[in-house]
């Protein structure tokens, strides 16, 4: 993910996904990688949408779900479904 | 009483954990009716809002995030919108029920609703959370900007209630009569990322000026900060469901041992006036006294694990649980979820099946509940018992101090738990194949639990129990009854030797040998599909000893121990058979009232059907395993 990422010129350089964004840095939603999963139109609709604000708050042990906070709610969802959001982390 | 309903009626949609259940209940009392969705195993709440001019049926539908629905409770909402629920023309309104603290996401569903063009009132609920947390909302401002009528409520200390009755009855004043064609036709298109963006933006727009949250200051501790902890965040789990599972042991007990008592003492008496070893007698105590004693001594455990459950629900430490337990339980393609089910397990099946229905995928929920009774139910404990006791209590202790006894108590559990993780996996695998669903679990604010709320949706649970489970295994009780009591014969010993379930025994017998059985230990498992612990007493009849009660009965061990088979010559209960019989035991399906409530919880004969084949395969297949490899050793 990360050498689509260099090869991407409309992507900025220090954008990453959510999966590896750390934790309690604050960060922006950009758009999101393409999928037919079910889950990536309901995690959208939970406000994981471009131009929203989002932070991790923690990582579940050995691989489990990521804890984030976004549109004021506390979201769970595994790795394999954060890797598909792009994130840009606000200097702060 | 639906019927007297001239066609008025409210639907209550919104967010899970919006506080709709809390709303529905100021709205209706606490009388609210729970069944099924027609087709469905999705539960439906029901009931009457009593406005000046008449009843309103209101109806509870399913919390969800989104009308693009992805699991069968998603569907019910969706067809609830789209009018699609209920029988004959109907006028609804629908009340969308939106937090006041998560006022940005909760909108997103309701600009879905929105585009419906129904009748829609927004009840803002939560208003004493948000004013705790100084977050201000402008109704009035909103409900401008929206054009429907925005109504702040906090069902907690019943602020806003008369406002929103009088919003509803303004409503069904003005409106037209019940239209029959009044069935919205939407078609629900998946959006692209850039509509649901632009969605937001609306909703930002909305927002802008008619709310505001404080920029919090992070308190130095959290409670997450604990229960999600790595290391203090199973400690305390296992310490939650510890406390649970003791309860559930410690607390029924006393309480079964009264019912069973009292179904005793009744049964007694009743002996006592009808005519003496009659079969009206027969029927009476030892079938349907007996068939209603059994069902009966489930609602303990039936109330306190949903007590539990609700409690876990309703505080928010479950979305915990689940987030502590994904990763362990989606290995085996299971919900985090199927945690609740699967530990109720250790204790009895019926309730654990029940309390599946936490669990949102169909599929899944299908395999927690073909696998739950492989977790070793403490009905097995008295077989358990009583054949270790039998055949392992004169091996030395290994080591000096372990008990063998013990040992294998600990690998019967063992092995149930490896069964149902491994059935768990090959189900999933094999035969309910599918993508993993995703995890998209949402931890609600910590909240404390509704006690009167609670209490009230656990007697419905029990009332829904006795009448669709309850019938099933009554009539069930009946008809082993039967089975137990002809032909009549004289001793007891000849009487079971003699009777069809006697006969059925020695017709079992071919396929019990090769697991080392004799047909006495196929009349017992015969009759413990009344109820595993049956197999005690059921034994001691077969031995000649009449209603043995106490699995501690010395006798009944020393009869057993004496028994040589005819055929071998050599004792029937060798450490080698009894180990045999505690595997199948462990892993067979023996159970009745298991088989009901699969039956309720799934709506079909085919899931208890399949329950019963698998199992009844497995356990012979571990057991002949067990046996011959046993005997070619020499044991």
């Amino acid at each position: 993910m990360n050498i689509k990422n260099k090869m991407d010129p409309f992507k900025p350089h220090d954008t990453l996904p959510l999966s590896e964004l750390s934790r309690g840095i604050r960060a922006i939603l950009q758009t999101p990688a393409r999928s037919t999963r079910p889950e990536l139109l309901r995690l959208m609709e939970m406000g994981l949408v471009e131009g929203n604000e989002v932070k991790v708050l923690r990582h579940g042990i050995w691989g489990g779900p990521i804890h984030i906070r976004i549109c004021g709610t506390n979201l769970c969802l595994r790795r394999e479904e954060a890797q598909w959001f792009w994130v840009q982390p606000v200097s702060s | 009483m639906a019927n007297d309903y001239p066609g008025n009626r409210i639907l209550l949609v919104g967010n899970p954990n919006a506080g709709k259940t809390l709303l529905f209940n100021r709205l209706t009392g606490l009388k609210a009716k729970v069944a099924n969705y027609p087709g469905v195993t999705v539960e439906c709440r029901k009931g009457v809002l009593q406005l000046p001019r008449g009843p309103v049926e209101v109806v509870d539908l399913p919390g969800t995030y989104s009308l693009h629905a992805l699991s069968e409770d998603e569907e019910i909402t969706l067809r609830g919108v789209r009018g699609e629920l209920g029988a004959g023309p109907s006028h609804t309104l629908l009340i969308v029920v939106v937090d006041a603290t998560q006022l940005e996401r909760n909108l997103y569903l309701l600009t879905q609703l929105l585009e419906l063009k129904r009748p829609l009132i927004v009840a803002l609920s939560m208003m004493d959370m948000a004013r705790k947390k100084r977050i201000l909302v402008d109704a009035d401002l909103l409900s401008q900007r929206l054009k429907v009528p925005v109504v702040p409520v906090s069902a907690l200390n019943q602020e806003g209630i008369d406002e929103l009755k009088l919003s509803i009855e303004r409503h069904f004043l003005s409106a037209a009569p019940a239209d029959a064609t009044s069935e919205t036709k939407i078609h629900l298109s998946k959006p692209s990322p850039e509509e649901v963006a632009r969605t937001y933006k609306q909703i930002r727009l909305w927002l802008d000026g008619a709310y505001h949250r404080p920029r919090r200051l992070q308190p130095p501790f959290k409670a997450d900060d604990i229960v999600l902890h790595p290391v203090l965040g199973p400690i305390l789990l296992l310490l939650v469901f510890g406390l649970m599972f003791e309860s559930l042991f410690a607390w029924s007990k006393p309480v079964i041992e009264t019912l069973e008592d009292t179904v005793g003492l009744l049964g007694n008496g009743l002996r006592e006036v009808l005519p003496a070893h009659s079969l009206l007698s027969s029927l009476l105590v030892d079938g349907i006294i007996a068939g209603v004693g059994s069902v009966i001594a489930f609602v303990p455990l039936i109330a306190i694990l949903f007590f539990f459950i609700g409690i876990l629900e309703d505080s928010g430490y479950l979305a915990r649980a689940t987030f502590l337990l994904d990763r362990l339980m989606s290995k085996v393609g299971l919900s985090g979820r199927a945690f609740v089910p699967l530990l109720s397990g250790f204790a009895c099946a019926v309730p654990a099946i029940m309390a599946t229905r936490v669990i949102e995928s169909r599929k899944d929920r299908l395999v927690t509940i073909l696998v739950t009774p492989l977790m070793s139910c403490s009905a097995r404990l008295p077989v358990y018992g009583l054949l270790i006791a039998t055949a392992f209590s004169t091996f030395p202790p290994l080591l000096g101090f372990i008990e063998v006894g013990a040992l294998v108590m600990l690998a019967m559990y063992g092995i149930g738990i490896a069964a149902a993780f491994m059935m768990a996996a090959f189900f999933k695998r094999f035969v309910f194949k599918g993508p993993i669903p995703g995890l998209i679990l949402e931890l609600p604010p910590y909240r404390m639990p509704r006690w009167s709320s609670l209490t009230q949706s656990v007697l419905l649970r029990v009332r829904v129990f006795l009448r669709e489970a309850g019938t099933v295994i009554l009539a069930l009780t009946i008809v082993l009854w039967a089975l137990f009591t002809f032909p009549r014969a004289e001793e007891p010993d000849a009487q079971l030797r003699g009777s069809y379930a006697g006969q059925l025994g020695h017709l079992l017998e071919p396929a019990l040998e090769p697991l080392g059985f004799d047909w006495k230990i196929g009349v017992g498992l015969v009759a413990s599909f009344a109820a595993r612990e049956v197999m005690v007493s059921t034994l001691g009849v077969a031995y000649g000893l009449g209603q043995a009660g106490e699995e501690e009965s010395a006798s009944l061990r020393s009869a057993i121990q004496k028994d040589i088979n005819p055929k071998t010559g050599k004792p029937v209960y060798t450490p080698l058979v009894a180990l045999s019989l505690m595997v199948f035991f462990s892993l067979a399906m023996q159970c009745m009232s298991t088989l009901a409530a699969t039956r309720k919880e799934t709506k079909s004969w085919k899931w208890p059907a399949l329950q019963f084949s698998y199992m009844t395969l497995l356990a012979w297949l571990s057991s002949f395993a067990v046996f011959q490899i046993g005997s070619r050793l020499g044991f």
